[in-house]
């Protein structure tokens, strides 16, 4: 039996603010040089005290709180975590969490992963323990925290449902997942399942070999809760401290901070201007027909489900089961091959991709020729996409020259035939080769094949 | 003035003040209504004489970067 881990996640994501400006200052959060976007605020000179706090990232965080179905706190409160730290200018951190919190969201869920809570909380400096320089440009940026329950089993479902998650977050506008994520991992083992919590992970990548080398030494270790910190050029975790308590950050409600009051008329709005979360859509594909593992797999990532949507309902005559495979295999795989992110669907011509999809269902493109023009699609030469499917469609051999091509091709590779004849399937797609090699990728295999049987 | 008369005149002082003080209505509420413990955004760009004293006050900048401590422990 192999090692059954429990691992949660504390996940760090940079809010989207419109504006572009801290959260407790006027400052700008637009790239600059080293110290460039600073104020007595945002870098903790002597009697300065915090604005109040940006309503666009509270607008932000009631959204996530929302979308990620949790139930959110009424009156929220500011807190003081003490800690000392040269990226800290004031010696503590602005945040929601911590011993006498009320976070903005508890008990929420996203793609059969428990949330525990959700907080803002302002982000500290940058600080390089290498060079010990520090660039206040960061210190106060608007973060949100996400606490999962400890339910992931592994680090690939780990590593797919947080892609899926800032995908989902960046969707709804409320998570700037160009600036990546910053993670703190907790890994436990059966049977004491005693908890370690891993800082400094900063990369999907990083989240996957994290958790891979905790499990590894937490079964050669005697167990210990502890604090270790993630170091990218070994490739292992090393000891920081024993796991610090609530108690040892210090934390007390921050006077100069008021107390936020969330009220029905402030939620209601950002309820409706919500889109469909994960579990909505899958059942909206599934109401379509669309097999429940079909529809859960597109569901989970929510730009794939919103584009896979709009072309179920703007082809009608393709069945929505078909337009899900379509996102599932062949375009999820050319996004793969060609790097691209799931965010290129948004700048890929909708009805040029309509048009593949339709043209592939009613056979008029083969399965390469397909794959070939959603190349071009990622590559946004359309000119050459419309050039190729009207070749295609009129060079497209009727039933009669297939069978003709057919015919010949089982002439012109005897061995093959008395191969397939046998029931070889190697021989079957020799001849189905011969045969697409004639109609230039035009015709189908898979009605070649069939041909090809008959004929035999 | 004798310590006897100062003490009476302050006692009714402060009588007749705080008489006042309960004709005022309580208006104070604990924690603020969200319009007020909000604020709308706006760019401000940064001073360049508050960057100028914050750089000279600094014990040691290289590439604009203000120079703490490195990691050693």
């Amino acid at each position: 039996m192999g090692v059954q881990p429990k691992i949660g996640l504390e996940i760090h994501g940079y809010i989207d603010v419109p504006s572009q400006v801290k959260l407790f200052c006027n400052c700008s959060l637009v790239p600059a040089e080293p110290n460039e976007n600073i104020c007595p605020i945002c870098t903790g000179q002597p009697g300065s005290k915090p604005m109040r706090p940006n309503k666009e990232a509270l607008d932000a965080i009631l959204k996530i709180a929302l979308f990620l179905n949790c139930q959110l706190n009424t009156e929220l409160l500011w807190q003081r975590k003490h800690y000392s730290w040269p990226d800290l200018p004031n010696g503590y951190q602005k945040t929601m969490s911590g011993a006498y919190s009320k976070p903005v969201g508890l008990n929420g869920n996203f793609l059969g992963i428990g949330i525990e809570e959700i907080h803002l909380e302002e982000d500290p400096a940058r600080w390089d323990p290498v060079s010990g320089g520090v660039d206040y440009n960061r210190s106060g940026f608007p973060l949100v925290e996400i606490v999962t329950k400890p339910d992931f089993t592994s680090s690939a479902q780990v590593r797919e449902w947080i892609e899926n998650l800032m995908v989902a977050l960046s969707y709804v506008k409320a998570v700037r997942r160009d600036l990546g994520v910053k993670c703190d991992v907790n890994v436990s083992i059966a049977p004491h399942f005693i908890r370690t919590e891993v800082k400094n992970v900063n990369s999907f990548s990083a989240i996957v070999d994290a958790i891979e080398y905790e499990i590894k030494r937490q079964q050669t270790e005697e167990p210990k809760q502890q604090t270790r910190a993630w170091d990218e050029s070994s490739g292992t975790t090393k000891f920081m401290r024993s796991k610090e308590t609530a108690q040892d950050y210090q934390f007390i409600p921050d006077p100069d901070l008021p107390v936020i009051h969330v009220t029905n008329e402030l939620v209601e709005p950002l309820k409706i201007a919500l889109p469909d979360r994960p579990d909505q859509k899958q059942a909206k594909f599934e109401a379509l027909k669309v097999p429940g593992d079909v529809a859960q797999k597109l569901a989970a990532n929510l730009l794939f489900a919103s584009e896979a949507e709009k072309d179920m309902h703007a082809l009608k005559n393709v069945p929505a089961e078909f337009v899900a495979n379509r996102y599932n295999n062949e375009i999820r795989g050319i996004l793969a091959i060609e790097q691209k992110d799931a965010e290129h669907l948004l700048v890929m011509d909708t009805v040029l991709r309509q048009l593949l999809i339709e043209k592939f269902a009613d056979r008029t493109l083969s399965n390469i020729k397909f794959k070939e023009l959603l190349s071009d699609l990622v590559h946004g030469d359309v000119d050459l996409i419309r050039k190729s499917v009207a070749d295609t469609a009129a060079s497209k051999p009727d039933d009669e020259a297939l069978i003709a091509y057919v015919k010949e091709a089982i002439l012109a590779r005897p061995e093959a035939a008395v191969d397939a004849r046998a029931g070889k399937e190697k021989a079957i797609n020799a001849i189905v080769g011969y045969v697409m090699a004639k109609t230039k990728g035009g015709a189908d295999a898979a009605v070649i094949q069939k041909l090809v049987r008959e004929h035999l | 003035m004798n310590r006897e008369e100062i003490e009476k005149q302050a006692k009714t002082i402060m009588d007749s003040f705080l008489k006042e003080l309960a004709t005022i209505e309580e208006t104070h509420t604990f924690g603020l209504e969200r319009e007020q413990s909000m604020r709308e955004p706006k760019h401000e760009p940064s001073s360049e004489t508050f960057k100028r004293a914050f750089f000279a006050n600094a014990p040691k900048v290289k590439d604009n970067l203000i120079q703490m401590e490195r990691k050693q422990w």
